[in-house]
Order: structure tokens, then C-alpha cells, then sequence
């Protein structure tokens, strides 16, 4: 508010996403937490960037904005299908100031599966090309030049999709046709093009190493490439056309499965086996070209490796869990019936319940099915006396290492309490920015992490080969016990 | 008795007299019909490295070859023509089977045995006159060579013999046609360029006064560009002279003056060429004998204009028309040239296919075949960079059945530079084979890139039937030749660039930016000048209608001049700069040798060793020794039989060039502006300064660079900074290195200041 207040010609505070589940990808693949997630990139980074030129825009969420400003352009826009965006700029161009504050103020929750993950995406590539082509940045009258160029920046950014699709087909137009796309020896790579991509990975390892991984950001691009081209020269071609599509989130997933999506993925991999084989033939064939056939076919199997990750990303992973967790540390006490207070640490909370964790001499005092009252203080020091109802109680005996971990659901008897649960969850903001700030800082090394970005591939496109052929067996399983049973049935009839 | 033997002596006497009296008369109509026909038979010595430019060639393998164009020129007769010529065999070779054919036209004509017991041998072969024709003829050096009679390896290494071209000659007996009264005949018979020795032209002008002088220039480069790259020395005067072809240039009155009452009536401007009269033989006056083995080329016109016009006529008659002994020209456009467009010249930054470079597709065959060249030209100012390439796209095909070892070398004046593999038994081809090749392989003025072919046959071995008749390759007309955009800059002065191109007074190929200097008015001064600018014209290929003669220094022209002149008629303010100083106080330098230019060892230098080597080395170990000069001031310059050709840079401009050819006497530098025409004078002229002698009766020429370089061209802003970049790398380096920190030091401040101002407004 003390921004508003300061600057009269302000109309927006953004404030970072703040996501408390993984998205599809990073669930999939078992990187949450091993890996910056996806959106750090863009909140902790570019965000800033477009702050400090005055074009940090409206994403939609997790922002104020001064209402005089909206009524003067009539409200949030709605020309384009990310309205927020188009109504930053909009506002820009009015002379207005937009401010990023990097503290998040409120969480929110990703797509929990990639067909989700990638409706979202799609709404956002295709908006995006929309201002492009509805709001042309460039052109547009009033933006300042440094404005201009972040808004071109956003737009062009989502045409990514088509270098991926690029370099996935270029060394495969050499393996399998013979076009020479590097028309270069390998001398030539050595001295002009390794040093360029050594360069700029180390630059932008550098300067970006905290919050995204050189490869991850290949992997995130081609991932999403084969979905977003369609959707984006759709909408080059009628710029109208696009329709605004809820992403679904909040979803429970209860098996292991494929995603419907995955299906280019495996055309992908089949693409780049067989760019194998034809490179052996060519090495074999053309022993002049040998150059070329190896730089192609350290391209081909670069791009494999980025289509195992694919794989992995592809094959949803089960989420049983009906509310998402909020890991955290906080201190708070837990009061017995008799009166007696117990001193607690919170270390989970969700809308279902949450985790204690407690000295294991006091475990002995608590059972399963004791309702008790959780009591506990948020940052600005309102209290909280929350209802719980013990359902298990871990670590009590030899294994408890001085502390015990007692799970608890909330007594929700009441709307009262319930709305009391939900102030005590999502109401400090103070808890979102404490774990904004403890991620690890630290940099993964470049070398290390495409290792282990490479050792996830192969096994999570590994578990998703098999996956499949379990669906499969599955699936033959079932058709020929139906099959079996009609003509047992038939049979028992007959007779 | 004594009555008849005195009647039958006087019927002896009588007889003898007779007979005599037959013999005279018939000596007599055999001498008038003789010079009815023409000129008397002639003997002429030609060396034959005047036609090949090799001095040796080695034939190897058990069938080899080399092929000789002898050109016959359409003015002659030939009475006799004999091969004389030196060869060496392997004394490997058998005596019974290994052969030397020498085959002209393809008709055999010697066949000489290769014995290894006298491996040295002259060979003298008359070359039968009836297959002689004129134009060019194939005369081919053929051997068979063999070691064994059985199990042979036809690629065997001792299988060879050298043809010592360098001894061999042609000894004609020629003597010349009558000429057809037809101008089309000018180009290819007249001034045909392919008769093999220096040939000698006069040309008549009126007086030596500034416009007579520009129309014998044109006249002279007229008839020296018909000869193409043959010398032809000119000789000017106000008359006549027998024995040799002249060119008549005047006006009406002019003509009538030498021709009397056969001069022509020219209402236009007029062209005619007849044949020499002969009274100027004779010495006797005729009106109708003539000297039909001489063409008397008439250039006349009934004012200044069409004179001139009909000169210019003159020089641009190329094509066989008109079929006329005269002709009038009405009106005459000559195009406009725009610099480098000389015949031949390559351009920068285009593509030609080797057809129009004048290369036919060609097949190679046998085991090492003769090597096969592509000729083309290039500017003389070209700014040669290390990293400019220029990109060959061969479409070649080759058979099937030969050896994997089997390729097509390329070499680019004579330096390899690149091979094709020909790896395939079952023959195959290339189409668009790339090849790049950097441009310091190409040199200023005539390049050569010859295909050497090496092909080997699949089965070898001994006691086994080697074939070697299936070796084929060809390279295809349709290849092509890319040259990169290379920029026009060279350091000057350089005398050899003049006789490469003519550069710099050629760039504009009609000379438009050039002056002639001519302060004497006297024939030998114009005679000089005509020598010099016809040499020019032959180099570049085309007349230099643009060119300006001036006979007093009006001043510092924006031109290149080209003077001519005796020591004392020359300016001296522009001789005062010349690289040697011949008047008044005479200024020499003398060469003083010094060792060779060698680099201290490392350690020796100390901290200063390493700025050295982050610098790189400058200079060659194997550089040559420096040269350093003596100077001096004295007395006694230039003796009076001593003529000066000197370049250097035009006094008061920047980049113009003044080339100065004096001696005392003009006479000398006519002598000397003819003797340019012989290759070997215009070899040794190098540098800027180049001295002509005549000490043992053939030019001599000390040449020497002694006067400060400067450059000329024009540089693109891009060029220039390229030109920094690849000349001081690292210099070029420390200055982005430079300019890097001091734009991110300013991005640095201004974002800083921005970012000020920003939290200023946004977060207070």
C-alpha cells in the first residue's frame, strides 16, 4: 500500500507466484526441490528486470491494483486471453507505473496434471502472440523504448517452440536426407561454434544458474513445443480466434498414468533411434562426411536425451493427497484436556490437518482419537486456537530420537472453524516469504546437473516405458478375460 | 677440217650462248615472277619455349605424352619447317620396344628409338609443309616405354624420358603471302598474334604535335591489341617505310602528300588498306608496282574529327567485316567502361563457370595425363587477405576400375593446393565438389589453375595384362569459379604492376584518368610514347580513347601521367621526387646489403620478450637481407646511352601515380620504350626504378626500389576496419577489449543512474 500511496501514477504491485505443489513436470520427474522450480526464473529474475524498466505486468494473481486507474480504462481488458497482460499494458501506455515486489503475499497452486500444465500454457503463448499482434509493443504509442522492448521480449518469448522443433528436425535432415544443415567441419565446430555455446551456457549458468538449469530450460521449451506451434499459428492465422479456458487445478490423481499428450513423444524418440542408425550408416556410407555425421549425431543424441526427460515428464504420477501440504517450522503448543499445554513445533499444514512434532516423553500422553486444541501465533501475533483430532503418532520407543511426529486432523464441526484453519494457513503472509527465502541459494554445478538431469530421464522414461507395458498387459489382461468369459457364458448357456 | 671444227666450235660457242642466254632469261622471269609472288624465302630460328611456357617435361609411365600448339600464321608461306629438339631417356628402358613419336596433326612423322646405351639425344624432324595449316596445329611428343617384355608395370618409376624443351627450336623457311586487299584481314592476318617473333609496324602521322601524337597512339595500340600478347615494336615518322606494314593517320592532305595521285578521295572518315608501293622498294618511280606482301592501312578523313574518328574505327575492328578494302564511317560509339572491365578481367564477388572462363570440358586419360589449365585474371591492386576464400564447384566424373590412390590435384600457380579423391572402383561423380582455397594463393594479374590428374589402374601386379585405357576423368565446362569481393588496394610504386596490367594508368581500361606528358615535339618522343601506351593497351586489351596528351605541365591534374621526354625537357619539379634525382645535383641511392634479419633468442629481451610474443612474430627467419641504402650526392648521372624508366607518386596529389621514361636524347627512349616490349626487359623491371642499357647490343635492365610506398584504392570504412583487424590482430584486440570496458563502464553509470531515479519514483 505505501507504494500506492507514494506514487499517484502507480496502478500495479505484482507480487511473486507462490506455488506450495509441483508442477506436472517437476512431479513426474521427482525434481521438486532438487531443481529451482519452473516460475523462479521468472520471479526471481526477469521479473526484476522488467521492474527496473517499469514494464513489470499484471499476471493475473497475487497483485493490487488501483481501481481509479481500472475505471479509467474501463476495467480489466479483454480483447486478448491473458487479460491481465493486456491490460498492463494498456495502463503502461496510459503513462502509468507498475512496481514487483519480490516477497510472495500469497500461495497458489500449479496444474496438477500435464494436460493441465500445458492448457495453461497454451492460454499463455496464445495471449501473448495475441498483444503481439492485436498491441503490437513496438508500435503501440505510448510505451518508453526499455517498455517496448520488455513487452516485444514477453510476446516473442513464446515463439521458442518453433527453434526446438528446429533443432530436434536439423541433424535428423542430414542423417535421413542428407541436407546439409551444418554445412562445417568438425575443426570449424571446435573453433567457432563450441566456444559460442560454451560461452553462453556458462554466461547464462552464471547469471541464471540459481534459479534454472541450462538443460532445464531446453527440456521445459521442448516439452511444451509440440502443443504450443499449433496454438500459436492458429492464432497468427486469426488473431481472434483463441478462447479463454480455466486451467483445472486441485485434482487427485489416483493411479499411475499416461498422459494422452504423450503419444509425439515416443514419434519423438522413434525419430531419433532411427537418427542413430542412419548415422552409423552414413559413417559407414560416406566416409568423407564424417564430420558433419558427427556433429549431427552429437545434436541427435543431445536432442535424446532431452526427449527421455520428455518421456519421464509425460507419465503422470499418482496424488492421493486431497489438500496440499505447506512444509514448515513453527512453534506452538498442544493443550491436553486436563488443562496441561505440551510444547509443539508445527512442521505441516494443510486444509485436511497437520504435522506435530513433539518431545517424545510427551508422545506417551497423547492416543489416537484425542481431540485436543493446537495452540499457535502467526506473525503478527494473532492467536490461533484450533481444534485437532490425533490421528497417529510416529517415533514413540527406541527409533524416536528425542521426538515423536503426531499427525492430526482438524475439528471442523463448525464454519467458524473452519474459516479460523483457513486464517491460520493462508492468512500469514510471513510463512509464504520464509519459504521463498529458505530454497537453497546455492548453485547446482553445470556439469552435475546435467548429469543428473540425464540419469532422470533415463530412468523416468524407463519407468514410463514400463508403465506402458504394464497398461498393456493390463489391458490384454482384461480384453481376454472379457472375451473369455462371453464365450464361457455362451458355453455355460449352451449347456 | 679446221673449217669444221671452227663451225662446229662456233655452233658450241653459239650454243653456250644460247644456253646461257636461256639460263639469264629464264633467271630473269623466274626473278620478275618470283617477286610477282612475293618476298624471298626467309630462314627463322624459333625458340620453341616462345610457344609452351615449360622448360622440361618429364613423360613418365609406358604411355605418356605432351602436346605443342604451333601456331602457323595465314601471312605465310612455308617452304620448309624443321623440329629440332633434345630429349632424355631412362636407361632402364628397352631398346627394342621403347619408342618417341612425334605426331603432327596426328599424322606420324619420326619415330625414334629410346636406348638406354645412349640415353641423350637431338633429334632433328622436318614437319611435311602440306600439313602444316594455318592457325594453330597439335604437334604431339608421344612415348611407348618399357623396361621387360612381359609382367610389366606400366606406372613403373623408371619408365621416363625428358623432353628438353628448353633446346628445342622450329627453323621455318617462310616467305610472306600476298595480302588481301580486305580490312577483316586486319585482325587475324595482318596483325595476327600468331606469328612467333617481334614484329615491326610504322606509323605516318604529319607532324609530332599533340594531335597527331594521340592518333598514332590509337593507331599503334589499334594494331597492338590485334596481336594480342606478341611483341610489336613502332616506329613513327612523317614518311614511308618499305619492308614492314604502315599505318597511314592524316588528313586529306596528308595522304595526298605521301600518296600523290593514288591517294584516296575521303568525304567521310575514311579506312583503307592496300598494298605498299613499291617504288618506295625499288627506289624507282612507279605507279602500279606494289609490294604485295605489305599493307599500306590508310586512316584519313577530310578534318580533325573524322581522322580521329576513323582511328578509333581502326582500333575497334576486331570482327572479320568489312569484306571491303575500304570503308567510310559515318558515326562511331564507343562504350563506356567503367574500371577493371578489360577483356579477361575477372570481377569480385561473382561466379563464372569455366566455359566462360574459355575452358572446355576435358577428359584426361591414361596413367599421369598431360595437365589441363584454367587461365583467368585478376586486377593488379587486389587487397589479398588471409581470410578471404575463393570457392571452386567442380563437377567432375571418373571411371570405373581404378585404384583407390587415384586423384585430381589442383594447384594454383603452381602451388598444390587441394585433391580430389577419386576413391570409387565403380567410378562415379561430383557434382558441385567444393573446394575453397584462401586468396593469397591468387596473385595480381594472370593466374593458372591446372587439374593434374593421377589415375591408377584397379589391377597391377606383375604378369598381368595392366590396362590402362579405362583411366578416365572429366572436368566439366559447367564447374564453377567463385571469386570473393576483394578490394582494390595496392602499394605503389611497383613497375611490374604497369606491365601486368598497366595498373595504375590502365584501371579505367580506356585511360580517361590518365595524362601523356610529352613536352618534345619531335618523332622520337611520340615514338616513345606510342610504344609505351600500345605496350599499355596490349596489357589491359582495350585502346585508350580516354587518354590526354598534354605538352606543357599545366599543374597538378587529378590524373595518373605518364611522362616522356629528355632529362633537361622534363619539369624539374616533377623529376625533383623522383627516386633517383638525374639532374643538376645528381641524388642516388646504393644498395648496401645487410645480414639477415634474425630474432634474439628468448630470455634476451626480458620482460619485453613477452609483449613480443603476445604480439606474434612480425618478420620471417628466412626473411631476405634487408636491404639499406647509401645516398649520396655527386656529379655524373645517366651516360647518354642509358634510359630511366622511374614510378613514384605524383608530386602535390596522394595517391597518383607519375611513371617517367627519359634519357638525354629521346632517340634513347624510344629505343628503350621498344625494348620494353620483350618479356624478359619487362621481367626485370621491378620497384620504382628501373635502368635501361644496351651494353652488349640487348637491353639490359638494373632495376630497384628505393623511393617511399604509398597505397592506392578505395576502402570501404568495413574494408578498412577489416584491413586493421587481420594486419594487427592484436592490437585490433586490446582495442575491443578497450572499448568493451569503456561501453560497459558507460551502461554500467547510466543504469545506475536510471535505477536512481526509478527507486526515486517507485519506492521512496
Amino acid at each position: 500500500m505505501p507504494y500506492f500511496l507514494q506514487d499517484e501514477k502507480l496502478f500495479l504491485v505484482q507480487t511473486p507466484h507462490f506455488f506450495i505443489n509441483p508442477s506436472p513436470v517437476e512431479k513426474n520427474l521427482g525434481i521438486h526441490r532438487v531443481f529451482p522450480a519452473e516460475n523462479e526464473m521468472f520471479y526471481r529474475r526477469v521479473h526484476l528486470g522488467l521492474d527496473f524498466w517499469n514494464a513489470s505486468f499484471f499476471c493475473g494473481s497475487a497483485a493490487l491494483m488501483r481501481r481509479s486507474s481500472l475505471m479509467e480504462l474501463g476495467g480489466i481488458r479483454g480483447e486478448t486471453i491473458t487479460e491481465d497482460a493486456e491490460t498492463a499494458l494498456e495502463l503502461h501506455r496510459r503513462g502509468y507505473r507498475s512496481v514487483y515486489v519480490s516477497r510472495p503475499m500469497v500461495c497458489g497452486l500449479s496444474p496438477e496434471t500435464f494436460d493441465d500444465f500445458i492448457l495453461q500454457r497454451t492460454r499463455w503463448a496464445q495471449g501473448m502472440i495475441q498483444i503481439l499482434l492485436l498491441k503490437n509493443p513496438l508500435f503501440t504509442k505510448g510505451l518508453s523504448l526499455s517498455q517496448r522492448l520488455c513487452y516485444l521480449n514477453s510476446c516473442l518469448f513464446w515463439f521458442f517452440g518453433l527453434a526446438r522443433i528446429v533443432f530436434f528436425l536439423a541433424p535428423l535432415a542430414y542423417l535421413f536426407f542428407g541436407l546439409r544443415v551444418y554445412n562445417a567441419s568438425v575443426v570449424q565446430v571446435l573453433a567457432y561454434a563450441l566456444p559460442h555455446l560454451l560461452g553462453s551456457t556458462l554466461g547464462a549458468h552464471y547469471l541464471y544458474g540459481t534459479v534454472r538449469h541450462t538443460l532445464f530450460s531446453e527440456f521445459f521449451e521442448t516439452v511444451q513445443s509440440l502443443y504450443l506451434l499449433p496454438a500459436i499459428f492458429s492464432t497468427l492465422k486469426n488473431p481472434r480466434s483463441p478462447q479463454f479456458r480455466v486451467t483445472p487445478k486441485g485434482r487427485s490423481l489416483n493411479a499411475d498414468f499416461l498422459s494422452p499428450l504423450a503419444y509425439p513423444f515416443y514419434a519423438m524418440l522413434a525419430l531419433a533411434l532411427l537418427g542413430i542408425a542412419a548415422a552409423v550408416q552414413r559413417w559407414t556410407m560416406y566416409p568423407l562426411e564424417r564430420d558433419v555425421i558427427a556433429i549431427c549425431s552429437f545434436w541427435n543424441l543431445y536432442n535424446l536425451g532431452i526427449i527421455l526427460l520428455c518421456l519421464g515428464a509425460v507419465w503422470e504420477m499418482h496424488q492421493w493427497r486431497r489438500h496440499h501440504r505447506v512444509l514448515t517450522r513453527e512453534e506452538a503448543a498442544l493443550a491436553l484436556p486436563d488443562g496441561r499445554a505440551l510444547p509443539a513445533q508445527v512442521v505441516d499444514l494443510s486444509l485436511g490437518g497437520a504435522g506435530l512434532r513433539i518431545s517424545a516423553e510427551y508422545a506417551e500422553l497423547l492416543h489416537a482419537g484425542d481431540v485436543l486444541v493446537l495452540e499457535a501465533e502467526d506473525s503478527a501475533r494473532r492467536v490461533y486456537r484450533l481444534g485437532v483430532r490425533v490421528l497417529r503418532i510416529d517415533g514413540v520407543g527406541a527409533e524416536s530420537r528425542g521426538s515423536a511426529h503426531v499427525g492430526c486432523a482438524w475439528v471442523l464441526d463448525t464454519p467458524e472453524k473452519f474459516s479460523q484453519v483457513v486464517g491460520f494457513i493462508y492468512g500469514d503472509s510471513e510463512r509464504w516469504r520464509r519459504l521463498w527465502e529458505s530454497r537453497p541459494q546455492d548453485y547446482m554445478a553445470l556439469w552435475r546437473g546435467y548429469g543428473l538431469l540425464l540419469e532422470t530421464g533415463i530412468r523416468k522414461s524407463f519407468r514410463s516405458l514400463v508403465g506402458i507395458f504394464v497398461l498393456m498387459a493390463d489391458r490384454t489382461r482384461r480384453i481376454t478375460a472379457n472375451l473369455w468369459m462371453r464365450r464361457f457364458k455362451k458355453h455355460t448357456e449352451a449347456l | 677440217m679446221d673449217a669444221a671444227i671452227q663451225k662446229a666450235h662456233r655452233g658450241l660457242v653459239k650454243r653456250t650462248a644460247g644456253i646461257f642466254a636461256c639460263a639469264l632469261m629464264w633467271q630473269m622471269l623466274a626473278g620478275i615472277a618470283w617477286a610477282s609472288q612475293g618476298a624471298e624465302p626467309v630462314k627463322l630460328r624459333i625458340p620453341l619455349p616462345n610457344l609452351v611456357p615449360v622448360s622440361t617435361y618429364k613423360m613418365q609411365g609406358a604411355y605418356s605424352g605432351f602436346d605443342v600448339s604451333l601456331p602457323v600464321p595465314k601471312r605465310w608461306d612455308v617452304h620448309e619447317a624443321v623440329l629440332t629438339f633434345s630429349y632424355v631417356n631412362s636407361t632402364a628402358l628397352l631398346r627394342q620396344n621403347s619408342r618417341l613419336i612425334v605426331e603432327l596433326n596426328q599424322h606420324p612423322l619420326a619415330q625414334i628409338v629410346l636406348d638406354p646405351l645412349s640415353p641423350e639425344g637431338k633429334v632433328s624432324v622436318r614437319l611435311p609443309v602440306h600439313l602444316l595449316k594455318p592457325g594453330y596445329n597439335d604437334l604431339v611428343f608421344k612415348v611407348t616405354q618399357h623396361y621387360v617384355l612381359d609382367c610389366e608395370d606400366p606406372t613403373a618409376p623408371e619408365l621416363w624420358t625428358t623432353l628438353k624443351l628448353d633446346e628445342a627450336f622450329l627453323d621455318w623457311t617462310v616467305s610472306l603471302k600476298p595480302l588481301p586487299l580486305r580490312l577483316s584481314a586486319l585482325p587475324d592476318l595482318v596483325f595476327d598474334p600468331k606469328i612467333p617473333l617481334p614484329e615491326k609496324i610504322h606509323v605516318l602521322v604529319e607532324s609530332p604535335s599533340r594531335s597527331d601524337a594521340m592518333r598514332a597512339v590509337l593507331a599503334a595500340s589499334a594494331a597492338a591489341l590485334r596481336f594480342a600478347y606478341r611483341p610489336v615494336e613502332f616506329s613513327v615518322s612523317d614518311h614511308l617505310v618499305p619492308g614492314r606494314d604502315n599505318i597511314l593517320v592524316g588528313s586529306e592532305a596528308f595522304v595526298r602528300k605521301i600518296l600523290g595521285e593514288k591517294a584516296p578521295k575521303t568525304p567521310e572518315a575514311y579506312l583503307e588498306v592496300r598494298h605498299m608501293p613499291a617504288d618506295l622498294i625499288t627506289g624507282l618511280p612507279s605507279d602500279e608496282a606494289t609490294d604485295p606482301t605489305h599493307a599500306l592501312i590508310i586512316v584519313s578523313g577530310p578534318n580533325d574529327d573524322a581522322v580521329s574518328r576513323a582511328v578509333q574505327s581502326l582500333a575497334v575492328l576486331s570482327f572479320p567485316f568489312p569484306d571491303t578494302a575500304a570503308t567510310m564511317v559515318k558515326d562511331l560509339k564507343v562504350p563506356t567502361l567503367d574500371p577493371y572491365e578489360a577483356p579477361g578481367m575477372l570481377r569480385f564477388d561473382q561466379t563464372y563457370t569455366f566455359q566462360n572462363l574459355g575452358f572446355q570440358t576435358v577428359t584426361f586419360q591414361g596413367y599421369k595425363p598431360a595437365p589441363s589449365v584454367l587461365r583467368f585474371r585478376l586486377p593488379s591492386d587486389i587487397l589479398i587477405k588471409p581470410h578471404k576464400y575463393a570457392t571452386l564447384s567442380l563437377h567432375v566424373a571418373y571411371s570405373a576400375g581404378m585404384r583407390e590412390d587415384s586423384v585430381l590435384g589442383l594447384f594454383l600457380n603452381g602451388k598444390f593446393f587441394s585433391s580430389i579423391p577419386l576413391k570409387d572402383k565403380n567410378g562415379g561423380h561430383y557434382e558441385a565438389y567444393r573446394i575453397s582455397f584462401p586468396t593469397y594463393l591468387l596473385r595480381p594479374g594472370d593466374n593458372e589453375l591446372a587439374f593434374h590428374a593421377v589415375l591408377t589402374p584397379l589391377v597391377t601386379g606383375e604378369c598381368t595384362l595392366i590396362q590402362t585405357g579405362h583411366l578416365l576423368l572429366t572436368v566439366f565446362d559447367d564447374s564453377t569459379f567463385h571469386v570473393p569481393n576483394i578490394s582494390h588496394w595496392a602499394s605503389l610504386p611497383e613497375l611490374s604492376l604497369f606491365f601486368k596490367d598497366g595498373f595504375p594508368f590502365a584501371k579505367f581500361p580506356d585511360a580517361r584518368e590518365t595524362i601523356l606528358f610529352m613536352p618534345q615535339a619531335d618523332f622520337a618522343a611520340v615514338e616513345t610514347a606510342v610504344n609505351l601506351l600500345a605496350l599499355m593497351s596490349q596489357k589491359i586489351g582495350y585502346a585508350p580513347f580516354g587518354l590526354r596528351i598534354w605538352d606543357t605541365w599545366g599543374g597538378t591534374p587529378s590524373s595518373d601521367v605518364i611522362a616522356v621526354g629528355s632529362l633537361d625537357a622534363l619539369p624539374k619539379d616533377l623529376l625533383d621526387p623522383a627516386p633517383y634525382h638525374l639532374i643538376d645535383t645528381i641524388r642516388a641511392s646504393y644498395p648496401v646489403a645487410a645480414p639477415p634479419t634474425g630474432e634474439a633468442p628468448e630470455g634476451t629481451w626480458g620482460v619485453a620478450r613477452w609483449p613480443r610474443q603476445l604480439w606474434g612474430r612480425s618478420k620471417s627467419l628466412h626473411a631476405t637481407p634487408q636491404v639499406r641504402f647509401a645516398q649520396t650526392e655527386q656529379s655524373g648521372g645517366l651516360s647518354k646511352q642509358r634510359a630511366a624508366l622511374m614510378e613514384y607518386r605524383l608530386p602535390g596529389t596522394a595517391d597518383r601515380t607519375l611513371l617517367v621514361l627519359t634519357a638525354h636524347d629521346t632517340g634513347v627512349a624510344a629505343k628503350a620504350a621498344k625494348a620494353l616490349w620483350a618479356f624478359d626487359t619487362q621481367g626485370a623491371c621491378r620497384g620504382d626504378m628501373a635502368l635501361i642499357s644496351w651494353d652488349n647490343g640487348t637491353a639490359e635492365v638494373q632495376s630497384l626500389h628505393v623511393g617511399p610506398t604509398y597505397r592506392v584504392g578505395s576502402l570501404t570504412a568495413l574494408t578498412k576496419l577489416d584491413f586493421f583487424v587481420y594486419t594487427y590482430p592484436w592490437a585490433f584486440f586490446l582495442t575491443v577489449l578497450a572499448a568493451l570496458a569503456l561501453l560497459s563502464f558507460i551502461i554500467y553509470r547510466m543504469l545506475k543512474r536510471y535505477r536512481r531515479r526509478r527507486l526515486s519514483v517507485s519506492n521512496p
